[in-house]
């Protein structure tokens, strides 16, 4: 049974947050065990309403809760800038779960790159 | 720990009071801290009535000769005493063990070793509900077969197995029958001879007694020895050596005399318990039972949750003691074997949880269950990405 901190107990323990729906990133399956999305609504470049919902072990619901609060109302790319190795060591998560830290990666990079393509969509019409 | 509701009955138990006092009693120098094998004087004589008591009790428990117990350290030697023991004892009628896939790793562990022995072992599988059908045993049996293994009551979904109907079918081929009844002390009547057994496994500490202490019945009509795994001073005729906790054996005789006196009440009375918590829990969606609804002892209700990471739900109900499947188990985060073994696929097997009640269990402590339960179910399914959008 994997130990877990005090920060793990008070980040896990926090209510479903409010989620945007302009950007949505998407990553893992409830089979292979961590399936986590990030979603947010976008002002200017600012992250809005950015939340997640995931199906994971404590460790990773924690450390969305961590990524939500650092992120939202900040610029989008910081989506495409996760610290796993400053997640990891906040809530000293162990090396086995290091799959699971990437899978949380992958899913804001996927909402970053979900951004990305609406903002090409966006420039194409005004070419047009 | 304070505020932490006890309900892993099945991991272990609570010391009774009464048994504390019995144990307390033969520790200090005036009721015998002798040496039940120094029978030359009054300290191992006193000491020799003290360990003959508690046999006394055990074998009328267990409807068995005192003679016929041999104690041990607890129920994973006893289990390894009998299969281990059983097994090279019994070599020359053959080489083959029948057991079930859901057994305690201590006997499954035990059988792993025989096979680099040279044994083989079949592993019987239960249906759906856990049940192990005693035609499949009788399917595995071979002329080879020297020795069966079945438990009595699982210890990850409480499910029972019919242990005569077992014991029956070995008695007519003249097969050794071991019965692991660790969980089923104090929850089913036991009757080794009305159910044929001719080895059987119990410990104290399931039943409000002290940790340290098991016993290993042996018929003496049906096999009079095992191979000893200890070798030493030929305490207990050689089978167990080594000088005999007094205390531990006293706590084990007075636990079972308690047994006698309240079990059927006590019985009732959990069950209850253990009902009150099913129907308040079921309402949830996804909710399901493993393991034979009737076919149960009383104390453990194990149930898998759809929808719902494993570690998270059990890490969400830290107020709760309890498990995640067998708490033997729940060091290696992996799914039970056992919940597998019913068919549950992994998700299921890991996202389960059991509760085990006992003699200190209440209703207010049943309700705590089935509202902490509920909240952290609910908590982590508001969680979840809906399923059309993920």
């Amino acid at each position: 049974m994997p130990l877990y901190t005090d920060k793990v107990r008070e980040y896990f323990g926090r209510p479903a947050c409010p989620m945007g729906s302009d950007i949505r990133g998407v990553a893992g399956s409830e089979q292979r065990g961590t399936l986590i999305v990030f979603a947010a609504d976008l002002r200017g470049q600012l992250l809005h309403k950015l939340g997640f919902r995931a199906f994971a072990c404590p460790h990773i619901i924690a450390a969305c809760n961590r990524v939500i609060e650092q992120l939202d109302g900040g610029p989008v790319q910081a989506l495409n800038e996760l610290r796993l190795d400053q997640l990891q060591a906040e809530f000293d998560i162990p090396v086995e779960k290091a799959g699971k830290l990437l899978i949380l990666q992958d899913a804001a990079q996927a909402c970053y790159r979900d951004y990305q393509a609406r903002n090409h969509g966006i420039l194409i019409l005004t070419k047009r | 720990m304070k505020n932490t509701i006890y309900l892993d009955y099945a991991a272990t138990t609570p010391l009774d009071l009464r048994v504390r006092e019995s144990m307390l009693e033969c520790m200090d120098a005036e009721h015998g801290f002798g040496n039940p094998a120094s029978a030359t004087h009054v300290y191992g004589i006193q000491a020799a009535r003290q360990v003959e008591c508690a046999a006394n009790a055990v074998a009328e428990f267990l409807n068995a000769d005192p003679a016929e117990i041999i104690w041990t350290s607890g129920a994973t030697e006893s289990n390894n005493l009998a299969l281990i023991g059983g097994a090279r004892f019994r070599a020359m009628h053959g080489r083959h063990i029948v057991t079930t896939a859901i057994e305690h790793k201590s006997v499954l562990e035990s059988c792993r070793w025989l096979e680099t022995e040279g044994y083989e072992v079949s592993y019987v599988e239960p249906d759906a509900t856990g049940v192990v059908a005693p035609a499949a045993i009788a399917a595995a049996l071979r002329p080879d077969t020297s020795l069966v293994s079945v438990m009595h009551a699982n210890n990850e979904t409480g499910v029972v197995q019919d242990i005569a109907a077992i014991g029956a079918l070995c008695r007519a081929r003249d097969l050794i029958f071991h019965v692991d009844a660790v969980q089923s002390l104090g929850k089913l009547p036991l009757d080794v001879q009305a159910q044929q057994i001719d080895m059987l496994s119990v410990n104290a500490h399931k039943a409000c007694g002290p940790k340290g202490v098991g016993a290993l019945f042996l018929n003496a009509d049906r096999i009079r020895r095992v191979e000893p795994l200890l070798h030493g001073g030929g305490q207990q005729r050689g089978i167990r050596p080594g000088t005999l906790a007094v205390h531990q054996i006293v706590g084990m005789g007075a636990t079972v005399r308690i047994l006698r006196e309240e079990m059927a009440d006590e019985v009732v009375r959990i069950q209850k318990l253990r009902d009150r918590l099913w129907a308040g829990i079921q309402k949830i969606d996804g909710v399901l039972l493993n393991g034979d609804p009737s076919r149960r002892i009383c104390s453990i209700l194990n149930v898998s949750v759809a929808g719902v990471e494993g570690e998270s739900l059990r890490f969400a109900l830290t107020d709760l003691a309890i498990s995640g499947g067998s708490a033997c188990n729940s060091a290696s985060g992996e799914p039970s074997y056992v919940l597998r073994s019913l068919g549950r696929n992994p998700q299921l097997a890991e996202a389960s949880v059991r509760f085990s009640l006992g003699r200190f269990s209440t209703e207010t402590d049943v309700d705590h269950a089935v509202s902490r339960f509920t909240s952290a179910v609910n908590l982590l399914r508001s969680l979840l990405p809906v399923a059309s959008g993920a």
